[in-house]
Order: C-alpha cells, then structure tokens, then sequence
C-alpha cells in the first residue's frame, strides 16, 4: 500500500520513515512524501493511482490541505482515493469542513502514531 | 477597464456661405490590419477642431476604401491617421504626418493612402511576441495587443480581441499550475487576470453575451475582493451594474451602484483614479434612478456628476452630465429646459453622446408635435447605431442594444406620419433584437448568476454579522448581569432597613458605602471584561503562533519516542549472541539515533526562539514615553531580528552595517512601540534581500544598513536594504492595513499600518524610497 504524506515540515519524513521502520521493510507499506498540496497534486498527475491513501496536513503556505482534499475529491473521481486530514487545530471548523469536502479520517496533531498505525492496517485489509 | 468616454471633437454647424461640392476620397490600406473608418483632420475653411473625428469608410474593389464629404469651396489641408487627438501618429522618425494641401473648386476625388509604417503600434508588440521567452512578459504583450483591438475604436477587431486575451489567459493558468503559489499571490498577477477577464467580459457584453459578461466580472469580484484592491472592486462593480442596465435589470443596477459609491467614500480623493470612478458610480445610480422613474433622485445624482473635479477630459464629462440633466427634465416633461441642456451637451461630446442626445431631441420634439424633426434626429442615431456597430462595440456597448430601443420610437414617428410599411419594419425590427437581447434563455441565466452571488455575498454577510452579534450579545449580558446584582443589592438594602430602622442613619452610610464600592467593583469587573475582549481578538491572532510553537514541540516528543524504541531495539540486538549480531543494523540505529538527537535538539531551539521573539513582541506597552537611547535600542532590535532570523533559517544570512550619531543622546519615546516599528522594518529588510537571494543566488549579496541622525530638531532613523524595492503599483498601499505581499501565513499585513500608527503618534513621519530592483529604504523621522 502506497501512502503518500503531505506537510510542509520536512522532518515529517524522517518520522515516518523511523515510525514505519517495521512495516516499510516488510513490504506493507510504501511512503512517498510531498512538501506543499501543489507538489501533491503534481505527484498524483503523474501517478494517478500512485497513491492509495494520502494523508494531509492542513495548515500549509500555499495551497492549504482542505483546499488539496477538494481538489483530489474533485478530480479523481473513480475511485477517489483516501484521504486523511491531520491538523494541530482540532477544532469544529477544520472538523467540518473537512468532512464535508469527503475527508475520510480527521487526526490532531501530535498525531498517536500506534492509533496511526492501527487504522492504516484496518484499512489494508 | 473600459471607458466609454473617449473624446473625440465631432459634429458639424455650419452655415453654407459658399458653394459646396463633393469631395470622394479614395483610401488604400497599404496596412496589414484593414478599417472600417479613418480619423480625419484637417484645417479650411468650413472645418474646425471639431469636425475632426473618426469617419466611416464604404469598401470598393481593390482593397480601396472611401469617404464621401459635403465640403465648401475654397482651399484646404488635410491627413488620415489611425491616431485621434490623444494619440497622434508619428512617422519612424518621430515626425508628424504632415498635412495635405488641396484647393476645392469643384467635386473632387482625392486619393489617399494609409501606409504601412502605421502598423507599428501593432507590428511591434508583433514582435515583441515572437521575440519574448519569457512567460509573465508575454502575458503583458498579450494583454496590450487584447486592449488594442477591445478598446481602440479604430483597431477594434473583437474575434483578434478575444484571440489575445484568451492566449494570455491560458498562460496565466498554466503558471499559475506549475510555478507555485508566491507568483499566483503576487499583486500584479492578480490584477492584470481581472483586466483581461475584464476585456473579454467587455467583448462579450459588446457582443450581446450579457450572461457571460456578468460572470465573468463576478469572478473579477472575487478576485478584487481577495485583492483588497478596493478601486479595482468599485470599477468592477460598475462594469457589473452596467451589464444589469443591459438587462434593464434597474434594482440591481442601483444596488451595485450604491455599493461602489460606498466604498469610494472611504477612498483617496487625490487618487487619479478616483474622479472617473466616482462618475461612474454615480453615473449607475443615476441611470437607475432615470429608468425607475424616480427622477429627482436621478436629477439629484446627475447634478453631482456635473460638478466632479479633476476629471480627465472635463469638457466631454459635463457635456456626458448635460446629456442625463437633458433626459430627465425631458422626462419631467420640461421641455425647453431640456433642449438646453440637450445644447450644452453637444458640445465637446463624442459620437457616443451625440446619438444619445439625437435620441434625446426626437423624444422631446415629438412630445412638442414636431414630428418631421422628431424623425430626423431618431433616424439620425439610428443610423449611427447601424453603421458604426464596431465604435459602439469598442465602448464595451452592443449596438443592437440601442438600437432596440430607438426602433419602436422610429416606428411610432412613421406610423405617424402614415408610413404604415416603415412603421411595421422598424416595430418588427425591435421585436426581433429584443427577443435576440433578452430570450428566456438570457434572463435564466442572468438569475442564476444573480442568485449565486447574492447568496455568497449572504453568506460573507452572515459571517461578518454572526461575529459581531457574539459580541453585542456578551456585551448585553454583562449589562444585564450588572443590572440584577445592582438589584439584587438594593433589594438587600431595603430588607435590612426595614429590619433595623433604630440604627438607620448609621447603617445607611455603611450601606452608602457599600454600594459604592459595589459600583466601583462592577465598574472594574466591566473593564476587565472589555480587557478579556480585546485579549480574545489578541488570542485569535496568536493561534498562528502556537501553532508554530506546537510543531517543533511535536518533533520533539515524536522523535524522542523514536529514539526510545531505537535503543530498545538495539538493546535486543546486543542481547543476541556474538554470531547473530548485525553489526550493519546497529550502525544504522546508532546513526538515526545521532540525527534525531540533532533533530530534536534542532527543534527545541526553534521552539525556544519563537518563544523569546513573542515574549519580546508582547511584552506590554506601557505607552509611556521615556528618555531612550534611539542608538541603543535600534541596535538591539537590529541583532534581535538577525537572530530570529537566523534562528527560523540557518541558511538565511546578510551583511548588517550600522552608522549611528553619537550626538543624539536620549529622546522621549515609547521604547517598546519604537522598538515594534524597527523590528518590523528589520524583518522586512531581511525578508526582501532573502527573497532577492533566492532568485539572484552567489552574484548577490544581501545587506541591510541602519542609520541614525541628527538634524535640527529632528532625528531620523533609516532602514536601507538592497533587495528587490517595491512595485510602483503597490508603493500607495503598503501603509494600509492588512495589506501583505507576503505569501499566506507569512505575514498579517499589519506590520506597516501598526507602525504608521506609532510612528504618527509621537508625531512623527514615516516615508518610503524605492526603485524596484535596487532596493527600499524605509526613514522614519521623530522630533526630539
């Protein structure tokens, strides 16, 4: 499963490269990073089914993550592909808004990494 | 944006003293781009400055052209040019073309030909084109060649129009999908997009396509709106009120003419965009106001429109004003007071207003029982309406429009007369273009249009309103909480002075007290209350801050974790015989070990920096002006925004040079708002030279200089850097609030406002010198 993770703190991949250490060598998981939405949505033009799951930051410069999932929703209709929001600001707003551009899952920062973990194994079966 | 005014001296009176004859003139286009009129001007003896004006030309064979006139004996001088009076066309040379003399004794054909050097207007952005790499220069080009042929009566060609515009449009999208997104947020980008969505919404309305017209300009709203332009916003409205008058839609076109009459009033008067759009503006209310028959309250606009100040062409803007006064005292049924101003604005109009006016004078001479007279002048604009389809279409206007309107008054005017047959042609004229004009289909898609945008402007609306009821509503229950323990404590009053009516005198002042002290607690509580307020607003504005604090501080609890599970992992493998151990896995824990403790310790300080920056920046005005060492201070500031920087980004760096008068000694300032006003200034430097550096890379290097003097009774501090400058388009704005260039995130916009404020404060000055390309240099000037 092809996972591709979006958030303009480049040290994300790092973590998850360590998080996923396990999985990432047992061929369960794959990682593909992007820094912005806009570099996200360049990854997905050129591998459309690249990615089975994205998982988004919200807060970016640029193209904010909400913006990215409307976006991916909009334009790869079948089947779209996953999305999960990841924000620091759990509240309402991002919370519904998300949901209602078709967000899939909705995590806060700091993100529980074996919750993380779980759902993405649910979500391989 | 589109002007409809173009001035253009026109219309001829005259008198025949002399003998008249026929002067054919045969044009050649030697051109590559063909008319259908030609601008003459000349000088003799039944011609003034204002016959001079664009002509329509009538095809023959051999790409030959001509233009018939009625002219008077006796000599004269002429020229054709593609220029008007505000432009006049020059040779390669830079000469003028020079006049053509010729004596007329009788009907005469003169042969003429338009050369080929007068393309160049056009042959040059050609080039230009063809030689441009460069996307964003293009997008310019493109833009200029769409303006041509969209606004320039005699180039206006609306499929080349649209050609252009939309070949700039599509290379604007195609940046705007690839670069990222600091282009898409710089401020010339979003304003040359709503100037060509702008042309080809003026073609689409000149060509009937009012529905598209609307959209797109709704789009330029949003756009302006995001902008915070808000000049571009009230043009826009007024190019969106002009295309509900086409659908005669008169309570819209009122509303969206109030709308940018309301924000004009909030505006720069000295702004040399102001007077045009404040005519205009009000030039939309008053059409409403005409057409809704509330003809004082047009009277009253149109007045107003007659007395603005500093308009570009002032003639032909108070003979435009004369033109409406006319209409509607011919309206309010006065009719010579109406010939009068129907006189006055014939002066110094364009052909525009002159078909207007011709309107105008047919109603009111038919009303007046002058029926011939009636008939000449509305056949006089209909002609005009017919034959010059493409001026009218290159004021952004549609022809058919106009002449929908004229036709039943023709029709009328015949049938009058007993001209049954032309009555019936021009009656089914009108039907025709109307049903063209406003089909069903039209006046759907005008709604739909028309619903979407009032319910996002709604919902803007609701937001705005929601926030503020939350106030209201707070601020209510603390009156009301106050108002009940107010009564709560004198119900407890009373009781006590019944109960103890011995002891009252002393008890009352007791009491007295009591309430006083009461009152004044309350009075803090309010207060405090109204701190709390202004604290949550604070509290709004430093959610993106603790949002940059959260992120490092997540780093460093993840990658601690990580590291956890990396030493347990190693443990296990150092517990596993000496043969089973994998001296390559426990390198590479061992090494992720080393750079997550860099990493963690990376974000640690981040955490720390942005934790001093905003102690620092909070850290309570006192508002009380000291005696300050301005050397002292700025120096801090000076290291402590390199430092911040620095902390944010290590590969951030630049060349800092001070140059402070010693001779200053201590002024009387608030030192924590004069050191805001520095550290923002500081921050803007180096985000300018870092910003150049980015681009320029190694050939650049980056500086930012501080100086302070002495002067009279002024010291000045400034702040030089030598990064990109400040577009000229965008110097007027940098003052105002929430004005940013910075990507979103980056910065609030209130930096400048905020330090105008103080600055103005201490009464002093605060001035900017740029040239883009050279750097800015911020001066601020305070008395001593």
């Amino acid at each position: 499963m092809k996972i591709l993770v979006v958030d303009d703190e480049e040290d994300v991949q790092a973590l998850f490269l360590q998080k996923f250490r396990k999985e990432i060598k047992g061929y369960e998981m794959e990682f593909v990073f992007a820094f912005s939405g806009e570099e996200a949505l360049q990854y997905l033009q050129t591998n459309e089914h690249g990615a089975v799951l994205i998982l988004s930051d919200i807060n970016m410069p640029g193209m904010s993550g909400l913006e990215l999932l409307r976006l991916i929703k909009e334009r790869y209709e079948k089947p779209p592909p996953r999305v999960m929001m990841i924000t620091a600001y759990g509240d309402d707003e991002n919370y519904n808004q998300a949901m209602k551009l078709g967000a899939d899952d909705f995590l806060t920062k700091p993100v529980d990494f074996v919750a993380l973990k779980e759902k993405l194994k649910a979500k391989l079966v | 944006m589109k002007t409809i005014i173009c001035f253009i001296f026109a219309a001829f009176y005259f008198v025949p003293l002399h003998a008249q004859y026929k002067v054919t003139f045969i044009v050649k286009e030697k051109t590559a781009i063909h008319h259908d009129s030609i601008y003459v001007t000349g000088t003799f003896n039944n011609w003034d400055s204002t016959s001079n004006r664009n002509y329509l030309m009538h095809s023959l064979p051999n790409n030959e052209k001509t233009i018939v006139l009625d002219l008077k004996e006796g000599p004269m001088k002429y020229k054709f040019t593609r220029g008007t009076w505000l432009n006049v066309e020059k040779k390669e040379d830079g000469s003028e073309v020079a006049d053509r003399a010729v004596a007329i004794m009788r009907d005469t054909t003169l042969i003429d030909s338009i050369e080929r050097w007068r393309d160049e207007m056009l042959i040059d952005k050609w080039y230009a084109l063809v030689n441009e790499k460069e996307d964003t220069s293009r997008i310019k080009i493109l833009t200029d060649l769409a303006t041509a042929y969209a606004f320039q009566t005699e180039y206006f060609n609306a499929d080349s129009a649209l050609f252009y515009a939309q070949t700039a449009l599509q290379l604007q999208q195609k940046i705007m999908s690839s670069a990222h997104q600091k282009i898409e947020m710089h401020l010339g980008y979003i304003n040359q997009l709503i100037s060509l969505q702008e042309i080809v919404a003026s073609l689409m309305h000149s060509l009937g396509n009012y529905p598209k017209a609307l959209e797109l300009r709704f789009e330029n709203l949003k756009l302006a709106e995001k902008e915070r332009d808000r000049f571009i916003m009230a043009q826009v409205l007024e190019s969106i009120s002009n295309d509900y008058v086409s659908m005669k839609d008169y309570r819209h076109v009122l509303s969206y003419g109030k709308l940018s009459d309301s924000i004009l009033q909030n505006l720069n008067p000295a702004d040399p965009r102001f007077p045009e759009t404040k005519w205009n503006a009000y030039a939309a209310i008053e059409n409403a106001f005409f057409n809704m028959q509330e003809l004082d309250s047009a009277l009253y606009y149109a007045n107003k429109m007659a007395v603005i100040k500093s308009l570009p062409f002032p003639l032909g803007y108070l003979a435009s004003a004369n033109g409406l006064l006319a209409d509607i005292y011919a309206e309010k049924g006065e009719n010579k007071t109406a010939i009068g101003y129907y006189k006055l604005a014939i002066l110094n109009s364009n052909d525009y207003w002159i078909a207007k006016v011709d309107a105008g004078l047919a109603r009111v001479f038919q009303k007046e029982g002058h029926l011939d007279s009636a008939l000449l002048y509305a056949k006089s604009a209909l002609t005009f309406y017919q034959t010059q389809t493409k001026t009218v279409q290159s004021w952004g206007e549609n022809s058919n429009y106009f002449i929908a309107e004229i036709s039943p008054l023709v029709a009328e005017l015949y049938k009058a007369n007993g001209q049954l047959d032309s009555a019936y042609k021009y009656l089914h004229l009108s039907v025709v273009l109307k049903d063209s004009l406003y089909n069903t289909d039209k006046v759907r898609q005008f709604q739909t249009l028309t619903f979407n945008e009032s319910s996002r402007r709604q919902q803007l609306e609701q937001q705005s309103k929601e926030a503020k009821q939350d106030y209201d509503n707070r601020v209510r229950m603390y009156g009301f909480i106050s108002i009940i323990t107010g009564m709560l404590i004198f119900a407890f009053i009373l009781y006590r002075n019944n109960k103890q009516k011995q002891k009252a005198n002393i008890l009352l002042q007791a009491q007295k007290q009591e309430i006083e002290t009461t009152l004044s607690e309350l009075k803090n509580t309010q207060t405090q209350l109204v701190q709390s307020e202004k604290m949550a607003s604070l509290g709004e504005l430093t959610a993106g801050i603790a949002h940059e604090i959260q992120n490092p501080l997540n780093f460093v609890n993840n990658f601690s974790e990580v590291n956890k599970d990396l030493i347990e992992e190693l443990n296990a493998e150092r517990l596993k015989p000496n043969t089973e151990r994998d001296e390559q896995l426990e390198k590479e824990l061992l090494n992720d070990l080393k750079e997550n403790e860099e990493k963690i310790n990376f974000h640690g300080k981040r955490a720390d920096a942005i934790v001093k920056g905003m102690l620092q920046h909070s850290r309570a005005s006192k508002g009380i002006k000291e005696p300050t060492n301005i050397n002292v201070l700025a120096d801090e500031y000076f290291r402590l925004a390199y430092h911040g920087l620095r902390a944010k980004d290590k590969t951030f760096n630049a060349e800092m040079k001070t140059d402070f008068d010693d001779s200053i000694g201590k002024i009387n300032i608030v030192p924590q708002d004069i050191g805001r006003v520095l550290l923002n200034l500081y921050n803007n430097g180096f985000y300018a030279v870092s910003e150049r550096k980015k681009v320029e890379g190694e050939g650049y290097s980056p500086l930012l200089s501080l100086q302070t003097m002495k002067s009279g009774n002024n010291i000045t501090i400034t702040v030089k850097d030598n990064g990109n400058g400040i577009p000229q388009n965008v110097v007027g704005k940098i003052f105002q609030p929430f004005f940013t260039t910075k990507p979103t995130g980056q910065g609030t916009g209130l930096g400048l406002s905020l330090s105008y404020d103080i600055v103005k404060a201490h009464g002093g000055e605060i001035k900017v010198e740029t040239k883009e390309g050279e750097g800015t240099a911020f001066i601020i000037q305070l008395p001593v």
